[in-house]
């Protein structure tokens, strides 16, 4: 029975009837419709909820409705261009904007009663408001300088380009008025859920639908039988998903049946009510048990035998020649974690299919595309026919990177229905869900000459994949070959398996397929660097790779200034007072990383240009607006696009506009991974916008009676070159242009260049235009009593080309620094023995808060990439790649064992120490 | 329900829910409260600050057919200091309790707990009472409390009694509470002349954590001679527990580096604690081991 409840919201009072069960969330979000206050897990981890109580700050989601009865509660839409918003805009403190509202909210509240908090009274106070993208370290600039300005230095060679803009939608999600697809609610909609399997692996005899059907509320109940039997996932290569399990479900999650309800309660009495019989087959976990003989086999196909999804065997150089010239050789095992991307924002997707027969399709995905790819191969009808529209977005890391049961079981079933369908994961069902980082198990062997010069490289590494294929393919790929990219390496050999276990599927995750190798291969070369008694930036400068080079694997270089960042975090970290002269329970240690900027090949055969925008500026000449099929998930790529484009029309950054990533509004990106927005986005956004320019510079000519290439046009005005005082405004020439032509339009496109990468099998994965680097210096103190670590400080520096936003890039690469932290430290996906997984929530999967962050000293080396636009490249992902490595070495000078696997819990740690210390007494140090 | 074949009573099949029909009540006085407790028997659950409560609803780990909130309850709010001791209500948060006057200058070491008690928010919402009658072994507050000689006020049919906390906490997620009795408040002695206490836990990261392990010390000096002394450890055992083999070790001793030692030893064998995500047994004895030490050694400092 529902209940008047009568509270104060916004200073207003509000009267709702409402149920007992619900959550103050549930109402100001569904009742009221203030939107502001996020789900991102129902309960009281996350912080995206947080309202003011009173207030005070506290969990909308872990307050009953009814207990706020004659209570105060404020909301995000309470501040109006509040100071502390405007800090949250001006310090680049808001990248995907999902915990935005929360966090502007706790920190309202703690300036509220202290005004001048210090950097670590504002870390605790912002410690209940995780983030996945920033890292903190601008949300703390932002909260303990929310009265001071951040300062705005000139960009130098360009007007638009280089310059700290914020981002172009951030008074948007300062404010908790940006949609994210939870927000929306259409008339008539209905509500979906997903019954899953409880096996791991398990035979399908039967599916009884007929008591949930019956169930009042229910709409439309989908089993294997209602939906296409075509495969699908990532790469043509291993389609082997399929909408519903068909006879057998694979892991503990695999998707059996869908309802759609009038709303989630009704869905989920509902899956309760259908009766699946099941036969359980025996499961396989372990990837080294999957391959042997007489193992359960996940996919009858013979071509995965051993339960082989992908095997790769290459061959670079001599490498046996190699092994024998070196002096010493070294050869060390490590194993990764599998980790869970956590972006703060579950999937969600609103599925409508109109009476046309065509699909709209709200979704929070990275790749809006490959969605559209996929749904219409799904269903059946052209990509004309399907329209996918990202909303704003609430982070993805690569776990948002492929089309997902609920957009396909949402728009079917409105297709059923005749009615729009909203499906969103839990924070527990979008882990279960999977596609997260593979855990790998990695044999690494270097071979040097005495001088540090290597000779050789191995590696052989085994991927743990789940029960489907996802992104595996092109992650085992990546494991081997981003290897030969940072150091010249005269001869490699990798010989990399992914591996098919009875657990979710992994994916791409930031830094896809590369951060285990990585951890592996700094591990090794600072093995190495003991044994030369060389110091270990030493090494890595004796071997570093060199601008213009063409890899043992065929990737061709261009810029590279991995030799810069080396030295800059050398000197900017105190390496050389510091390392070898800590006392124990102290370390430091080096890493280095880099990245592809974008693949140099989609994912499915295709001819078209990767990336391509349009821009059609205003009939008065004083805005224009960019239509981008790239999608922007908080990285800032909008942001970025738009000042390209603003740059090469000649405009301000004011002016700009954005349509991105809805399929049927602007012209087709392939979305947002494999770092390629900023040069293949921005080569389309600069192409456009050039072309835009030139007419512009063409009616100006006609005007100031001087040949186009003569003019030039720069921050919103069009001016003689030899003679900047004479000119007119660009406004009045693209006004002018519009009267005389009609609409002032451009167009640009970017393909990568023909022919990247060798002839040999899977050359194509790991080529690119360009490549970034970076490397990063970490200092941590370890607990050796209780084995905890603690990073305190990380210096890195980044060769990112031109940084066309360096705000937006030091909030790539802050963010990248916690979350490596985060994944080194603290995350691990664990299963139970029946393949369940016992940590599938914010409470017990731990990620970074802000008191965790620690001082980062981020530098970008000054660089140039010929080949993007104004000269920049990628830096979402190659700034994660040096970060384990490095706390790896920290930790393992500070306690003098090499640390070998992941992540390094203190209970790691702490066996490292027992087994150094075997056959001595404890010697347990004073406490405190 | 459905009959499902081959499906075992998993959480992780059904996707989080609350579980109707669920009745609300809100009482505004105790006596009518503890009424409606008992008419309604176990199908109630009291409703406090719910942080525990709502997450378990959502979970389904608990189903009841009522809420009783005490929110109302405004005699359940307060902090006093009364011949000698500290009265706490049970509604106070542990916001509150690191906003009260009385807490900072009566009891200090109490923010020992408070301090790493959940997040910001949780701190807000969050109750001394529902965080005892939880009984969660991870509690923060408890073993503190157990330490300082605190005592549970709990109102009911029979009317006001008190328990010890040490008796108050029965298996594990369970506690002494009687059917239809409500916890109102916390009782700790202030601290007298030659005490100290300190509290020292271990989580796996820095702020917002569920503790590992957590050891709970208060000691009483007489001419530099321990006379009393009480150790409580929490997360390593079905509840939070005392250890008096620890304690044995530093009553009338002259504490020095090795009596803390062996009493750290002896907190260490005292502790049963299990395996689960956030760390092994093995590692919780060694935490508890060192958590001890640490804490003696805050807790002497605090008595000198």
């Amino acid at each position: 029975m529902k209940r008047l409840l009568r509270l104060e919201v916004n200073g207003d009072a509000a009267e709702v009837a409402v149920s007992p069960e619900a959550t103050l969330l549930e109402v100001l979000r569904i009742d009221l419709g203030l939107t502001g206050a996020k789900e991102g897990c129902g309960s009281g981890d996350c912080g995206a909820c947080t309202v003011l109580l009173d207030g005070e700050p506290v969990n909308a989601c872990l307050v009953l409705a009814l207990e706020a009865e004659g209570r105060s509660v404020e909301t995000i839409e309470s501040l109006v261009d509040h100071p502390i918003q405007k800090a949250f805009i001006a310090h680049g403190a808001i990248q995907c904007g999902f915990c935005t509202p929360g966090a502007v909210l706790s920190a309202k509240a703690l300036i509220d009663r202290n005004p001048r908090p210090t950097r670590e009274e504002a870390a605790r106070a912002m410690s209940g408001n995780l983030c996945r993208c920033t890292g903190y370290q601008k949300i703390l600039d932002a909260v303990t300088g929310w009265d001071v300005p951040p300062e705005i230095p000139d960009p130098g060679e360009h007007a638009v380009v280089g310059r700290r803009v914020p981002r172009i939608d951030a008074p948007e999600l300062a404010s908790g008025t940006a949609v994210f697809t939870d927000d929306i609610r259409l008339p008539g909609m209905l509500f979906g859920k997903i019954l899953t399997s409880p096996h791991a692996h398990a035979r399908i005899l039967r599916v009884d639908t007929s008591r949930a059907e019956a169930l009042d509320g229910v709409k439309a109940v989908l089993t294997a039988a209602d939906v296409p039997e075509t495969f699908y996932g990532v790469s043509p290569a291993r389609y082997d998903e399929q909408v519903l399990a068909k006879d057998r479900v694979r892991y503990v999650g695999d998707e059996v049946a869908a309802i759609a309800a009038v709303d989630e309660r009704t869905c989920l009495e509902a899956l309760d009510l259908i009766e699946v019989e099941y036969e359980i087959l025996p499961a396989v976990f372990d990837p080294f048990e999957a391959m042997k003989d007489g193992a359960p086999q996940l996919h009858d196909h013979p071509r995965f035998k051993n339960n082989i999804n992908t095997r790769v065997d290459w061959t670079f150089g001599n490498v046996e020649a190699g092994f024998a010239e070196a002096d010493l050789v070294r050869e060390h095992t490590f194993t990764g974690n599998r980790t869970y991307q956590q972006p703060m924002e579950p999937h969600c997707a609103v599925a409508r299919w109109g009476s046309e027969n065509r699909l709209t399709l709200w979704s929070s995905t990275q790749v809006p595309h490959y969605v559209q790819h996929q749904m219409s191969r799904l269903l059946e009808i052209p990509e004309g026919d399907v329209r996918v529209i990202m909303t704003h977005c609430g982070g993805g890391f690569g776990g948002k990177a492929e089309v997902n049961p609920l957009e396909i079981c949402g728009t079917l079933m409105s297709r059923m229905t005749g009615k729009p369908v909203k499906m969103r994961y839990t924070r527990e069902e979008m882990i279960r869900h999977g596609r997260g980082r593979h855990k790998q198990f990695i044999k690494m062997k270097i071979g040097a000459k005495r001088d540090g010069t290597i000779t050789a490289v191995q590696e052989e590494a085994v991927l743990e994949g789940g029960a489907y294929s996802s992104f595996g393919i092109v992650a085992v790929y990546y494991a081997g070959a981003m290897i030969p990219t940072l150091y010249r390496l005269p001869a490699f050999k990798y010989d990399g398996l992914r591996v098919y276990t009875n657990l979710p599927a992994c994916g791409a995750m930031r830094g896809h397929g590369c951060p285990h190798p990585r951890f592996a291969f700094e591990g090794v070369l600072d093995m190495l660097a003991e044994d030369i008694g060389m110091d270990p930036i030493d090494l890595r400068l004796k071997n570093v790779m060199k601008p213009n080079s063409l890899t043992v694997n065929e990737l061709e270089v261009g810029s590279c200034e991995m030799e810069a960042c080396l030295h800059t975090v050398r000197e900017r970290s105190g390496w050389a007072t510091k390392q070898g002269n800590l006392p124990p329970g102290k370390g430091i240690g080096i890493g280095c990383g880099g990245f592809v900027s974008g693949a140099g090949y989609p994912i499915y055969r295709s001819k078209f240009p990767h990336s391509n925008a349009m821009i059609r500026v205003s009939e008065d000449g004083r805005a224009a607006t960019l239509f981008t099929g790239e999608a922007d998930i908080g990285q800032g790529s909008n942001t970025v696009l738009s000042q390209v484009a603003a740059e090469a029309m000649g405009i301000e950054f004011g002016a700009m506009r954005i349509v991105a990533a809805d399929t049927e509004r602007t012209p087709r990106g392939l979305g947002t991974y494999s770092s390629r927005v900023t040069l293949m986005g921005g080569n389309a956004c600069r192409m456009a916008g050039e072309e835009v320019k030139r007419q512009v510079l063409e009616v100006a000519s006609e005007v100031l009676e001087v040949p186009a290439e003569e003019l030039e046009g720069r921050g919103g005005r069009v001016f003689v070159k030899a003679d900047p005082g004479q000119g007119l405004s660009w406004a009045e020439a693209a006004a002018r242009y519009f009267s005389e032509r009609g609409p002032l339009v451009g167009r640009g496109w970017y393909s990568p260049p023909e022919g990247l990468g060798g002839s040999h099998k899977g050359s194509t994965v790991g080529t690119s235009p360009a490549y970034s680097f970076s490397a990063c210096v970490a200092e941590v103190d370890v607990d050796l009593e209780t084995g905890k670590v603690t990073v305190t400080k990380l210096t890195d520096a980044h060769d990112v080309g031109t940084a066309i936003n360096p705000m937006a890039v030091e909030g790539q690469c802050e963010g990248a620094g916690v979350m490596m932290l985060s994944e080194a430290l603290l995350e691990d996906v664990v299963f139970d023995e029946e393949g369940r997984i016992k940590n599938p929530s914010l409470h017990d999967y731990l990620i970074a808060t802000s008191s965790d962050a620690p001082e980062m000293d981020s530098t970008v080396v000054p660089s140039f990439e010929p080949r993007g636009p104004y000269g920049g490249k990628e830096c979402g992902e190659g700034s994660t790649l040096p970060v384990i490595g490095a706390i790896a070495n920290a930790v393992s000078d500070a306690i003098g064992v090499r640390v070998s696997e992941l992540p390094i819990t203190p209970e790691r740690v702490r066996a490292l120490i027992r087994e150094k210390e075997k056959g001595r007494p404890e010697e347990p140090r004073v406490p405190e | 329900m459905g009959s499902i074949v081959g499906f075992p009573d998993l959480d992780c099949n059904k996707p989080d829910t609350m579980n109707p029909p669920l009745e609300y009540h809100r009482p505004t006085a105790l006596s009518e409260a503890c009424e409606l407790l008992g008419e309604l028997g176990p199908e109630a659950q009291v409703l406090a600050g719910g942080t525990d409560v709502l997450v378990d609803l959502r979970r389904g780990s608990r189903k009841p057919h009522h809420l009783v909130s005490l929110s109302d309850l405004d005699e359940l709010k307060g902090i006093a200091l009364t011949d000698g001791e500290l009265r706490i209500g049970a509604l106070v948060t542990p916001a509150g309790l690191e906003a009260s006057e009385v807490v900072r200058s009566g009891r200090p070491d109490l923010l020992d707990a408070v301090g790493v008690f959940g997040s910001p928010q949780v701190r807000n919402r969050a109750t001394v009472g529902g965080n005892l009658c939880t009984a969660a072994s991870c509690g923060d507050l408890a073993p503190l409390l157990m330490a300082l000689g605190g005592r549970v006020g709990l109102w009911g049919p029979t009317g006001y009694r008190e328990l010890s906390l040490r008796d108050f906490f029965g298996d594990h997620r369970s506690s002494g509470l009687a059917a239809g009795e409500i916890l109102v408040e916390v009782v700790v002695p202030a601290g007298v002349r030659g005490e100290g206490a300190a509290y020292r836990t271990f989580g796996l990261r820095a702020e917002n954590f569920i503790t590992v392990a957590g050891v709970a010390a208060c000691i009483r000096l007489e001419d530099g001679v321990c006379r009393e002394a009480r150790i409580a450890l929490g997360a390593v055992a079905p509840t939070p527990v005392l250890a008096p083999e620890a304690e044995a070790r530093m009553v009338d001793q002259a504490i020095d580096e090795t009596t803390i030692r062996e009493a750290a030893l002896a907190a260490r064998a005292a502790a049963v604690p299990i395996s689960d995500v956030r760390g092994s047994a093995d590692h919780r004895r060694e935490l508890v081991e060192a958590l001890c030490r640490r804490s003696l050694h805050a807790a002497l400092r605090r008595a000198r």
